[in-house]
């Protein structure tokens, strides 16, 4: 028998390879990111954005619907192609949560690394620390993965699933989304310091990891 | 299975009638506020402050209603924990009503985002989804168990809004206000009245809700009506 850190790997790559067969769906959240970014840019028509804090807003709007539209699939997948049970027989559901939520995380970074220079090229703000801005969004996404892959296995077996994705991890991205905003702006030249944010987000984030772990099971096996 | 002893009852019921009686009386005897813009208005913290903190009370009461369904996996804990979403999303609505209603006369403005502002919108947001999340569910024990693991996932994010984010935050809210003693009088005694008068009604709606299974099972509707997968051995 397998680990559960092997098996977690094994439904990782499981993922990786249905994605890669299905380029279409990544397209479909890539263009979704791409069009979010599009019309905050429209909205802006090139204005100089003067204030941190605006552009940090905007920023975290346009991670935040990319971030919905391609956090709930996983589970829809398993649903739609009729594999949840085989996948409950082959791996304990510890594996199947770490696994998935690996696959989000990266999913989540790639789509960062677009979204980025796409932000930057689009929105006239200048940064005054990359690193920083590259920093924040990579923890975000670690703990919007980490606190809405579990949402995503119970939407996935409710009715009007993708309206209701959004609609219950919103409240309980809140306390990621606050924290991520406020240290954004610091490096869109906002003053200030950004060390106790990047704790909050990290701290959250292994919370959720930790109380998801421990309900997980019983969502799967619901 | 009924929480509430006999004489628990009986005072609930004395509770809920003081608080009939009382109620109006705060607001005519109470003297206005001083240090505040309009001292007059001012006197609807009676009701504001107390309906936050019960709302902030029946959310920790669904939570722990919905571990115990949890654990226990009884339908009356899971229906507790909705009737304790509900009376503590009534709270929450009244205690945003109240309080933009004091912070346009203090303020000058219905809503402006105050810290406590933002946390007790996402609070009804949370309850939103909570009750969202039960309206599209079908199956019974699929409902129970999955709007019970949001209840124990949107409790901690509760925490973090009502007791982290408005100290992180600069907040027009006084963070210890200086009342006059007559006020705290007067804030207590409301939220032992109101909380009495709400925990009645609570008590109600658990009956209520106690009877509706019970007519569901006499319908002869097995709860359990659906294929569900059996938990395997890894």
């Amino acid at each position: 028998m397998k680990t559960n850190l092997e098996a977690a790997y094994a439904v990782f790559l499981r993922e990786c390879l249905s994605e890669t067969r299905q380029w279409h769906a990544l397209n479909a959240v890539i263009m979704f990111g791409l069009v979010a970014l599009t019309s905050v840019s429209l909205g802006l028509r090139g204005d100089r954005l003067d204030s941190p804090a605006a552009g940090s807003g905007l920023f975290w709007t346009v991670q935040f619907f990319t971030a919905m539209s391609a956090l709930s699939r996983s589970f829809v997948r398993e649903e739609d192609a009729r594999t949840a049970t085989a996948l409950r027989l082959a791996a304990p559901p510890a594996a199947v949560y770490l696994g998935k939520l690996s696959f989000n995380f990266v999913l989540m970074s790639i789509l960062d690394l677009l979204l980025i220079p796409g932000f930057l090229l689009l929105v006239n703000r200048p940064v005054s620390s990359i690193s920083l801005l590259v920093g924040t969004a990579i923890l975000g996404s670690l703990a919007l993965a980490a606190a809405s892959t579990i949402l995503g296995a119970i939407t996935s077996r409710a009715g009007s699933r993708s309206a209701l994705f959004a609609v219950l991890a919103f409240p309980v991205l809140i306390p990621i989304l606050i924290p991520a905003i406020h240290a954004t702006a610091i490096a869109f030249g906002g003053i200030g310091s950004a060390a106790g944010d990047l704790r909050f987000i990290g701290c959250y984030g292994i919370i959720s990891i930790v109380v998801a772990l421990m309900l997980f099971p019983l969502v799967w096996w619901a | 299975m009924n929480p509430f002893s006999r004489s628990l009852r009986s005072s609930l019921w004395i509770l809920a009638g003081l608080a009939v009686v009382l109620g109006p009386l705060v607001f005519l005897y109470l003297k206005p506020a001083e240090g505040f813009q309009d001292p007059d208005s001012a006197r609807i913290v009676a009701l504001h402050v107390p309906m936050a903190w019960l709302a902030t009370l029946f959310f920790i009461c669904s939570a722990v209603y919905a571990t115990r369904y949890i654990v226990g996996r009884k339908m009356d804990d899971d229906d507790a924990a909705a009737a304790a979403a509900e009376i503590g999303l009534l709270c929450c609505v009244l205690a945003t009503v109240t309080g933009s209603i004091f912070a346009h006369s203090q303020w000058g403005s219905w809503w402006n985002w105050d810290p406590r502002e933002t946390s007790i919108f996402f609070l009804l947001l949370v309850y939103g989804a909570y009750f969202s999340l039960r309206g599209s569910v079908e199956d019974p024990v699929r409902r129970a168990i999955f709007s019970g693991v949001y209840d124990m996932l949107a409790c901690p994010v509760m925490f973090f809004l009502i007791f982290v984010m408005p100290r992180m935050f600069q907040s027009l809210h006084p963070e210890r206000a200086h009342l006059h003693s007559s006020y705290w009088l007067a804030l207590l005694s409301s939220f032992i009245l109101l909380g009495g008068f709400l925990t009645h009604i609570f008590r109600i709606r658990c009956a209520l809700g106690r009877r509706r299974l019970e007519l569901a099972e006499v319908g002869n509707e097995p709860s359990d009506s659906v294929l569900r997968p059996t938990m395997v051995k890894h």
